[in-house]
This record gives structure tokens, C-alpha cells and sequence, in this order.
């Protein structure tokens, strides 16, 4: 590919300018096998690098955000719109190939969210085998009838997840290129051949395309500047380090709770007990520790909290031991919403991650409440929430058998009664991620108070009053210390 | 780079029972030298690993590692890595002169090894796939007694049915033809798969071979079963359960079924639906019966069959749901794998730049010549006959001219005429002549393509 320093509109992609950016349903699949050797002007080379990049963090955040994939294309198509015309599709590839070639960490990442794009469009065009067809490895071949009925009995047993008793059309490819299907017995194998069955397809395409990918990356690292990339050089670092991209989907929440700095504690009843603990220790405490500004911090954000309501709320809540808020937190927070240093939008704290990672000490308020805390702590947590001991009995049982997330599930679904069958409350991820209990309990609230939001009913005012008193009581509650 | 062998290193102290016939007089640097200098098969050696039967291209052979451990001083072992070798006579010179305890053999590389350090991109291109089973991973099975490196004809078995196992998966699902199987001097054996296509694996197809055939079976990271089985582990299954019932259930083997105590604790393992009726009535039925321990094995299965099988008795019943009821039929199976079922060492098999140990050279605490085993006859072959240095030393100076005037290697005048000529038949013949068609076949395409202009 040639970068030429000239306007768009004297060359950019003349073949098919106009259809730049215009909707294009069948396209074939591009696999990246070959560079593209047009001239592309340097306004071009960044814009459309630019494009894929927010196609790429979009499929990353959709993942660690856990969002059902049937939503997932009314959040992509917006963006993949405009990589429809395949040379733009290509260029931006292999600029992105340039950019995210350079350390080990830009390469894993762009791999993933490469090849779940990939995997998207294959998914996406599930209905036309044809388009898979276009891009399987040549030396698959389909097999006949009659080796179908010789190994009927060897595909039907060795066959992982074959969903009817009638067998699908199966291919059979060198077994070394479906090494993950062979590996985990997925599939039949005979002579060296990898019986594959229609459905299974896809793995093999993404599986290659991984493959020739890292290995690409990993050459293209070591290949030594060119004077024609010399210019693109600046670009090309900052598109790989820079968070070039604003991210819209990361502060706003789906439910869209509108938090503010005002209706924060409003939201007690939707949290679960590590936020609610930490929500009730700054209340007291008047101030967090590192671990819990960031824990909490995450999860307002991914709350729907934004950058600058952070800021006011944090500020207005710290007032013990802070002189100068501007000049001590507020770096702390901006760099949680990606505005500083590395500028990485993080990701709120997932369940794993909390029991997991930096296990509180005694003066510390983060971490989950089921793992850091005692059984008799939790407890007086819970009846401060109102929860009486008959209902506290099940969240125990599972706290005391180590089974931290299911305890938080109960405590869900005490706090929320028949969740289950409430409409449009989505269960999946509570007890994974305490963003989902706070969006599942927010939408449960709305449902069941008919629809009004956090200011309506007078049960918010309960609720706050409990949690005041919750939070004064909080003070006398000792943290776990040993006799 | 570890290798089987270092593993050898550290049990070395118990040794002493293994055989009658061990100790320093089956093995020393002078018994080594004589069998280095008269008897260790170089032609084999450079023949097989050249893989170049038309004498055409000698950079495979020059372009292997050779590793060789040596002992200058006793107790003081030195290992050097990356030496290489053009030809079979500078092979024999090298080996013959520092005369190494143990000779280890890696990859093929892109330049010769000893150029190692003077080349830049100096990387791996072809090694054969190579597998490693040992009997020390089978301790918590192994109830003849034997432990570690110890070993006995009882707890032998397991490597003729491994060797089994591993030998038809190989055939049969990867289609590869070329493969060798040695005793490892020890308590094991190894796998060379010498096909060009397996020669040409990558790691991770090699890791993929090695994972496909692995399963897991310690108590502690066990793998349930799929059912109905992968037909790679019903065909398992079907070479298996004969070996087990013959060698693992009655008294002269393991003695699975051999006793109350051991049948009890066998029973005890079942899925509880299965132990509470089955079982129970196996535990007071046996005590009051006569029959053999494979009677009782029928009896058990047939019992298992009738009341838990896909048309047993508890088909409509709510009390055993489906996930118990595929673990009891699985039970039966996983009983057999758990005892019999090959335990790879998966590591070696996973890199091409693994060295293993090489055939054909002596295994220093037992001075047993690392020997081709013929898969075909894997149940004749026992360990304990596989010629000492010592014995080969006495059977060179007894052996007597026929007078034929044919003139004779000095292994043909030695027990490892058993071992080596199969080999030659059977493997190294067979390879050669199919690396001549297909040399000969590329040939001709490349003479008609040529000749067309």
C-alpha cells in the first residue's frame, strides 16, 4: 500500500469513492491474506483506522460488559457501516496491523478483537454459507454421501454437540488445521483428517485466520521503518496508545439510571453489599482508600455516572483529611475515566476480579463482603438493610460454603422479589459483576413501582432512612479483627 | 532441556532390586567403550536419520542436534548440548572418543547445531513426533508392588497395552506409518513417528496430537467421559479391557477382583445410585461364590447393564437422574482407563526442540541396551531379557565362526540380532524405500518440467 500526500478528493480510493461509505450487505469475507496496493492519501490512511478502531472497542467493551449478543447488533451496525466498502475494510486493517504490531500487548489485543469481528460477521451472515464457503482453507473437502453412511456410527460418537439424530453435512480437513477441535476431541479424526461438521465451520476459519494473524504481527514487529511510513510514524503510535476514540458506550448505562452527584445514595438499594459497603463507609468515613475509590469509583461509572458528575461527588464527599481535592483525587478519578496517564478506559471491577485481586486489610472497605468479611459481619450488614435473619438464612448458607456469588445472587433475590418473572429484568449477570445486579435491580424498581423513576415513591425515602441509619451504624460495626 | 533421563537420575537409589543382575558389572566406562567401539549400530543411526536414501541430501543428518551427557570424573556428569555430525564416521569418532553415558537426540535445525552460535535465525525445522510413557506414572495403579523405577513383569503389562493403544491412534486416526517404539533401558518406552508429516508438525500440532490422546485420570483432576465415547476411546476401550481383565483383575496380576478387601474398595468407587444396589449386592454375594475374578467382572457388568443400562430397569425411574446414570455406565469404562489406559508424558512430546533419549544407547544404571521393540510382538517382549553390557561382552567371546566365511557385524554375534534385524525389516527397510519413490517420483516432475524447455 502507498500513502500519497494528496486530498482525498484527488485520489482516495477513486475506483469506488462514492460507495465509500455506503451500505454494502453481501460482502464477501475478507481474510487479510493480501496487502492492498493502492495509493491511499494520509487523511484517508488515518480516518479509516480511526473507523475500525471503534468498530474493534466496541466488540471489547460489548464483551467485558457482558451484553446479550442479541443486542449486540444494534450497538455494531452504526460503526460497521462504515467499513462496508471492502478496500476500505482492508486499508484499515492492515494500518491497524502497523499500529498494534509493536509490543506484545497491542498484538494480543488487536488479535482479539480481530478475530471476534471476524467471528461477528461470519455469525452475521450465518444465513449464507456461501459467503464461509468463499473462505474456508482449499483442502477442505466436503464428504460424500457414501463415506457418510461408511462412518455414520464414528461421526454420530465423535462428534461433539450434534444437535439432531440426523447427521449434517460434514467436511473433512488435514487435522492440523482444526488443532483445537482434534485437541478437545470435538471431532472424528481418520487418516490424518478432521471430520467437521457445517456447524463447526466458522472455528476453522477463525482458528487459520488467528493464526496467520499472530504470526504476521510478530514479523511485522521485527521489519525496520521504511522512509514511506516515516510520516505516518507519529499516528501510528497514538492510535495504539491514545484512546482516540470517545467512548460513549462505557458511561452510559443502558437502563440509563441518570446518576448524579445528588441521587447517588438514592441508589443503595440497588447495589450490592460491596457497594453498598463502601457507599456506607463514605458516608461515615467521609473518605476511600486507594482500592475502594477505584472499585467504587469503576462501578458508578459503569453506573452511569459521568466524569464530571464523579467529580463533584467525590469532592463533595471527601472532607475528612482533604486540603486540596482538585490536586489530590481528582488525577485519581479523571484517570479511571481514561483522561490520564495510559488513558485506558477501565472497565468497572468484575466479581472475579474483586474476590480475586487485593484482599482488603482491616481499615479498607473494598473487596467482596461474602469473601473479605466474617459471617456475623455480613450479617449485621443485611438486617441494617432490613433483611431479617429467616430471609438472611439462604445468603449464609452459600457465604459459609464459599460460594461468595451465589450468596450476592440471594441476597438479590431476597432484596428483589420474583425477579425471576418480572419483565425485562435481566438476571444473567448478577452475581458475575456488580454492575449487572445495580442495572438488573434498577430496572426490577422501575417495573414494580410502575415505571417512575428514582425520585417517585416514598419507598426511596424509606430505603435512604434505613441506609442513613445503616451508614451510623456502620462506625461501630468492627472490621475483621483477630481476638 | 530436560529429558526422560534426568528423571532416571533421581530415582536411581532403588534401584538395586530391580534385577538380580545389577550393579557395577553391568555397567562401566571400559563395558561402554567395547560397546561403542564394536556393537552401537551407526549405520542404523545415519541410515534412518538422514532420510535420504539416494545420498542426495545430507543436511538433515548434519543438521541434528546430538546432545551427549559424560562423566570425567564419577559422580561429576557433564552435558553438552548441540553437537553435530556430517557424516556416520564423524558420529562414530565423537561418540567412540568422549564416550557418553547417555546420548540425547533433538531436532533437526535450519544450519548445523555446532554453528550455533554463529548464525542468527537459528531455528527448528522438522523433528519426529516423539512420545515418552514411563512406568513411574503408574504408581498409584500399580498393586504388584513396584514403585518408581522399580518394575516387574506384572506392572510391564501396562506398557504393552499403552504401546497398543498409542500404536493404532496413530495409524488410524493420523494416518502416520513410520513409527519406531524402543525400551527406554528402564521402567519405559518411547515413540519416534518418523513420517514426513509428523517430522513437519508444528508445536502446537504437536501439543494437539499429544492432548487428544491424553486423558486425565488422577484422582484429583479427573475428566469425566463423554458418552457415547469418542470412537478414539472406544477403540481404547475394546484393545483395553482384555489386557485388564487378564492382567489387572485376578490374583496373578493386580488383583483387582482378587479379594474381599480389594473388590470392596472397587465397588466403593461406583456413582452412589450403582453402589447402594449393585454394589451392596455384589458385596455379599461374591464372599459365598466360587467364581473368577473376570466372572465376577461379567457378573458386575451385566448387573450394572440390566438395571442402569439405556434399557435398564431404572429407565422410568426418579430417583436416578440422567447425569448418574450416564456417570454408572461410564463407570465401567473409566474403571478400565483409570488402570490401563496410556499416562504420556505429554511435555515431550509437545516441543520439537525436546530432546529425547537416544535408541539404541545403554541405560546406565541398568546397563540394558535401549532396544526396538516390535509392536507387532509387543507381548513377547520383556525387559528382563534385553541384553546387559556384561552379558553382550560374554556372548561376543563365546560366539563361534560357522565357517560360512560371511562376514559378520559384531551385533549379528550378539543377542541384539533379535532387536536389530526386525528393526531393520520391519521400519528402517520399509522407510527407506518409500523415501526412495517419493525422491525418485519428485525427481521425474522435476526432469519433465525441465525437459519441456
Amino acid at each position: 500500500m502507498n500513502i500519497v500526500k494528496k486530498e482525498r478528493s484527488s485520489s482516495g480510493l477513486p475506483k469506488n469513492k462514492q460507495s465509500l461509505n455506503s451500505s454494502n450487505g453481501n460482502q464477501a469475507i475478507n481474510l487479510y491474506q493480501e496487502i492492498p496496493t493502492m495509493e491511499v492519501s494520509l487523511d484517508d490512511f488515518e480516518e479509516f483506522a480511526l473507523d475500525r478502531l471503534k468498530v474493534l472497542k466496541r466488540l471489547e467493551q460489548l464483551k467485558l460488559r457482558h451484553v446479550p449478543a442479541e443486542k449486540h447488533k444494534q450497538y455494531l451496525d452504526p460503526l460497521l457501516s462504515k467499513l462496508n466498502n471492502p478496500e476500505k475494510d482492508s486499508i484499515s486493517h492492515f494500518v491497524l496491523r502497523l499500529a498494534y504490531c509493536r509490543t506484545e500487548d497491542l498484538r494480543r489485543w488487536f488479535l482479539a478483537q480481530e478475530v471476534a469481528l471476524l467471528k461477528w460477521r461470519l455469525g452475521v451472515s450465518s444465513g449464507s454459507v456461501k459467503n464461509l464457503k468463499s473462505v474456508l482453507p482449499d483442502a477442505a473437502k466436503s464428504v460424500s454421501q457414501k463415506e457418510m453412511e461408511e462412518l455414520d456410527f464414528e461421526l454420530k460418537t465423535g462428534t461433539v454437540g450434534l444437535q439432531s439424530l440426523k447427521l449434517p453435512l460434514f467436511y473433512k480437513v488435514p487435522f492440523t488445521l482444526a488443532l483445537d477441535l482434534v485437541q478437545h476431541r470435538q471431532v472424528f479424526i481418520k487418516k490424518g483428517m478432521a471430520y467437521i461438521p457445517e456447524s463447526k465451520l466458522v472455528h476453522l476459519v477463525t482458528s487459520k485466520f488467528r493464526a496467520h494473524l499472530s504470526r504476521q504481527l510478530v514479523l511485522l514487529s521485527s521489519v525496520p521503518t521504511t522512509p514511506a511510513l516515516k510520516r505516518t510514524q507519529g499516528f501510528l503510535k497514538n492510535v495504539a496508545t491514545v484512546h482516540a476514540v470517545k467512548d460513549e458506550f462505557a458511561n452510559k448505562s443502558e437502563m440509563a439510571a441518570s446518576l448524579d452527584p445528588q441521587n447517588v445514595k438514592d441508589h443503595l438499594r440497588n447495589m450490592p453489599l460491596c457497594m453498598v459497603q463502601l457507599q456506607v463507609a463514605l458516608q461515615t468515613e467521609r473518605h476511600l482508600k486507594h482500592w475502594g475509590r477505584l472499585q467504587y469509583g469503576l462501578f458508578l461509572k459503569g453506573a452511569g455516572l459521568s466524569l464530571e458528575d464523579a467529580l463533584i461527588y467525590f469532592e463533595r464527599m471527601f472532607t475528612a483529611k482533604t486540603k486540596d481535592f482538585s490536586k489530590e483525587y481528582a488525577y485519581n478519578i479523571r484517570h479511571m475515566y481514561g483522561k490520564e496517564g495510559k488513558r485506558q478506559n477501565y472497565p468497572p471491577y468484575t466479581c472475579t476480579k474483586i474476590i480475586m485481586s487485593n484482599a482488603p486489610n482491616s481499615n479498607d472497605h473494598h473487596g467482596c463482603p461474602y469473601k473479605h468479611n466474617t459471617v456475623q459481619q455480613v450479617s449485621t450488614m443485611l438486617a441494617k438493610l432490613g433483611i431479617s435473619p429467616q430471609q438472611q438464612k439462604p445468603i449464609m448458607a452459600q457465604q459459609q460454603s464459599g460460594q461468595f456469588t451465589l450468596a450476592c445472587m440471594e441476597h438479590f433475590k431476597v432484596a428483589h422479589p420474583n425477579a425471576v418473572t418480572t419483565p425485562n429484568v435481566n438476571l444473567d449477570n448478577v452475581g458475575n459483576h456488580p454492575n449487572s445486579w445495580f442495572e438488573a435491580s434498577v430496572s426490577y424498581h422501575k417495573v414494580t413501582t410502575g415505571g417512575g423513576d428514582e425520585k417517585s415513591p416514598s419507598k426511596t425515602t424509606t430505603t435512604t432512612t434505613v441506609m442513613d441509619k445503616a451508614a451510623r451504624g456502620a462506625l461501630k460495626t468492627p472490621k475483621a479483627v483477630s481476638p | 532441556m530436560d529429558t526422560d533421563n534426568h528423571a532416571d537420575e533421581t530415582v536411581a537409589t532403588n534401584q538395586s532390586s530391580t534385577t538380580a543382575t545389577q550393579g557395577a558389572h553391568v555397567f562401566s566406562p571400559e563395558l561402554l567403550k567395547m560397546y561403542y567401539t564394536r556393537l552401537f549400530p551407526y549405520d542404523f543411526m545415519h541410515t534412518w536419520l538422514s532420510y535420504d536414501p539416494l545420498g542426495k541430501e545430507p543436511q538433515l543428518f548434519s543438521r541434528r542436534e546430538f546432545s551427549f551427557t559424560i562423566e570425567p570424573v564419577p559422580g561429576e556428569e557433564i552435558y553438552i548440548r548441540y553437537q553435530s555430525f556430517s557424516s556416520e564416521q564423524e558420529l562414530k569418532d565423537a561418540i567412540v572418543k568422549k564416550n557418553p553415558r547417555k546420548i540425547d537426540i533433538g531436532a533437526i535445525f535450519s544450519h548445523p547445531p555446532k554453528d550455533k552460535n554463529a548464525i542468527q535465525n537459528f531455528t527448528t525445522t522438522q523433528r519426529e513426533l516423539v512420545f515418552d510413557i514411563d512406568l513411574t506414572d503408574y504408581d498409584e495403579v500399580r498393586r504388584c508392588g513396584c514403585t518408581g523405577a522399580k518394575i516387574c513383569p506384572v506392572c510391564w503389562e501396562f506398557m504393552n497395552m499403552a504401546v497398543k493403544v498409542m500404536d493404532e491412534g496413530l495409524r488410524q486416526d493420523f494416518g502416520f506409518e513410520k513409527i519406531a517404539w524402543f525400551y527406554s533401558g528402564r521402567r519405559g518406552v518411547h515413540a519416534w513417528v518418523c513420517d514426513e508429516s509428523a517430522r513437519m508438525l508444528s508445536n502446537e500440532a504437536r501439543s494437539a496430537v499429544a492432548n487428544y490422546f491424553e486423558v486425565s485420570l488422577n484422582k484429583k483432576n479427573k475428566e469425566s467421559l463423554p458418552n457415547p465415547l469418542h470412537p478414539m476411546l472406544a477403540r481404547a476401550r475394546d484393545v483395553l479391557e482384555p489386557m485388564f481383565v487378564e492382567s489387572v483383575l485376578p490374583a496373578s496380576g493386580h488383583g483387582l477382583l482378587a479379594t474381599q478387601e480389594n473388590w470392596e474398595e472397587l465397588l466403593d468407587t461406583m456413582p452412589n445410585a450403582a453402589k447402594e444396589t449393585v454394589g451392596e449386592r455384589m458385596k455379599k454375594e461374591w464372599p459365598k461364590s466360587a467364581s473368577a475374578p473376570e466372572e465376577k467382572w461379567e457378573e458386575l457388568k451385566k448387573h450394572l447393564k440390566v438395571v442402569f443400562g439405556s434399557t435398564g430397569k431404572v429407565k422410568k425411574s426418579k430417583t436416578v437422574d440422567d447425569k448418574e446414570k450416564e456417570a454408572i455406565q461410564n463407570w465401567t469404562t473409566e474403571t478400565i482407563f483409570k488402570f490401563t489406559y496410556p499416562r504420556l508424558d505429554i511435555n515431550v512430546s509437545k516441543m520439537q526442540n525436546h530432546l529425547l533419549k537416544s535408541p539404541f544407547c545403554v541405560h546406565p544404571k541398568t546397563g540394558r541396551v535401549c532396544v526396538p521393540i516390535e509392536v507387532e510382538k509387543v507381548e513377547e517382549f520383556d525387559p528382563f531379557q534385553v541384553p546387559t553390557l556384561d552379558q553382550l561382552m560374554t556372548e561376543l567371546d563365546s560366539f563361534e565362526d560357522d565357517g560360512s566365511g560371511r562376514k559378520l557385524k559384531d551385533w549379528q554375534k550378539t543377542s541384539l540380532k533379535g532387536y536389530f534385524e526386525p528393526f531393520r525389516k520391519q521400519f528402517l527397510d520399509p522407510l527407506q524405500s518409500d523415501l526412495r519413490r517419493v525422491a525418485r517420483a519428485k525427481a521425474e516432475e522435476v526432469a519433465a518440467v525441465t525437459a519441456d524447455f
